[in-house]
């Protein structure tokens, strides 16, 4: 038995056709109407997708158990394109707790006891936990986060056929086109069957990147391929030595703080470099096929590369930079019983200046410069023009 | 080269798919016109509005609820040594 699940209190009939012939005679809400080509691109988008069924606006009322709700946009945070540019995004809601005649709203008709259970993973809290592992090995170094969406990647699940094809349909009326009434035929996926997508969306992505090949006009074979597999230690990754070097030349500008659009050039730059020399990025199919890779996926995988190299240098560094200047810092009382703590200085830190010996010698200075210490400081000449100790501390730990 | 561009090609066009079974085309029209919605109406006529008897008649529909979803076989190459 597949589909969603939404039980509901029993209504009467007569309740139910009043309270949709109102919110068909209602309408939908001012801000539906006042962004209404944005709502019908948005409506035309989920039709093509099978998630909408259009019908016409008066067969609403044959169709058996059918809700209809009021239709309004709000915006919602901002979305990105493939530049990093910031995009605002609207997204449209069915409100299903507008009352009507009958007062019985579809949300409070819902039984909760019967719902399934949600239940959260741990993914937020290893999120956290890499996070911060993250910032204390590389303190300056932004830590970037990928997000899949798979409820917009990925499909919606179907209404269980017998029951829930017909709880919320909402009409296009006023929103400056045609005038429809449009059945609801999926819904957000529900959490098991949510992970169950999300499985096979990671397990699409992995299958593309596992094997993926780099040839500079000649047949791929195995000496020549990139293999990126997560059983393979860093070392082994690349085989192909002139696109190891290729990345290697490039991977510097990983290494510094830089911009989605600075690191997506160069990418780009690395692709078509290979590209030039009359090379592919090939995967491995299914059917165990060389095929071409989509320009799209090539740059996340040569950006993926990029980043990865540009990390085992970063590390390297910094391993080599602890292991030269850590120096045990006195720990203040009020924090002694905590963990003992150590900062990295920096690797070259500045001399002081000692201009104050020479220039006393030089007798033409011997009237600019008092010899005897200011009263107000006991401290000697060198303490008081020390400069101040550098201002970039790496905490290590 | 010209040789394994092809050859390249036409084998990505070949990819097979990973789907379980050959999908079928849905009845309805999904399009948001009023020539669209008159053809759905008259399906739904045929069928007395019965909706539910529409969206099982065909194993095979995308339309059909589990269609979206594929057999878990699909994932042992890559989470077999997983532990969740």
């Amino acid at each position: 038995m597949h589909g969603a699940h939404l039980p509901l209190d029993p209504i009467k009939e007569e309740l139910r056709l009043q309270d949709l012939l109102e919110a068909i005679e209602f309408g939908n809400h001012k801000s539906a109407t006042k962004d209404g080509p944005k709502l019908l691109l948005i409506f035309g988008r989920e039709v093509k997708k099978g998630w909408q069924l259009t019908i016409p606006i008066f067969a609403l009322k044959h169709l058996l158990g059918a809700v209809v709700g009021p239709v309004g946009i709000v915006s919602q945070q901002d979305s990105i394109d493939a530049f990093g540019h910031r995009l605002p995004k609207d997204r449209p809601i069915h409100n299903q707790l507008f009352s009507f005649g009958s007062g019985q709203l579809l949300n409070n008709r819902v039984i909760e006891d019967e719902l399934t259970p949600c239940q959260y993973g741990f993914a937020l809290l290893r999120f956290i936990h890499k996070i911060a592992a993250l910032r204390a090995i590389y303190p300056a170094v932004r830590i970037l986060l990928s997000k899949f969406d798979f409820k917009s990647a990925y499909l919606r699940v179907h209404f269980r056929a017998e029951e829930s094809a017909l709880r919320s349909c909402i009409t296009t009326k006023d929103l400056g086109g045609i005038d429809l009434g449009l059945v609801s035929l999926r819904t957000m996926l529900s959490l098991p069957t949510r992970l169950k997508n999300a499985a096979k969306i990671l397990a699409k992505k992995q299958i593309m990147y596992i094997q993926k090949a780099c040839a500079a006009g000649y047949e791929p074979s195995k000496k020549d391929v990139v293999v990126r597999d997560a059983n393979v230690k860093a070392a082994n990754l690349f085989r192909s030595s002139a696109f190891r070097r290729l990345v290697w030349e490039n991977s510097t500008f990983y290494m510094v703080p830089s911009t989605y659009v600075e690191r997506r050039m160069v990418a780009l730059c690395v692709m078509q470099a290979v590209q030039r020399q009359g090379g592919f990025f090939l995967e491995l199919s299914v059917s165990q096929q060389w095929c071409l890779v989509s320009p799209g996926a090539v740059e996340h995988f040569v950006a993926g590369v990029l980043e990865q190299e540009a990390r085992a240098l970063g590390a390297a560094r910094a391993v080599r930079a602890t292991q030269s200047v850590r120096v045990p810092v006195k720990v203040a009382p009020t924090h002694a019983q905590g963990p003992p703590i150590s900062i990295l200085l920096q690797r070259y830190p500045v001399a002081p200046s000692r201009p104050v010996a020479r220039s006393m010698k030089n007798k033409t200075f011997q009237k600019e410069i008092p010899l005897a210490p200011s009263p107000a400081s006991s401290k000697s000449l060198w303490q008081r023009q020390r400069p101040p100790p550098p201002s970039r501390l790496h905490t290590a730990s | 080269m010209a040789a394994t561009k092809s050859a390249i090609l036409g084998s990505h066009k070949g990819r097979p798919m990973l789907a379980s079974s050959p999908a079928v085309q849905p009845v309805f029209k999904f399009k948001l016109t009023e020539l669209a919605a008159r053809t759905n109406l008259e399906i739904l006529e045929s069928y007395n509005y019965d909706l539910q008897a529409i969206l099982l008649e065909d194993a095979h529909s995308l339309l059909r609820p589990g269609s979206e979803l594929c057999p878990t076989a699909i994932l042992d190459p890559v989470l077999q040594s997983q532990p969740l």
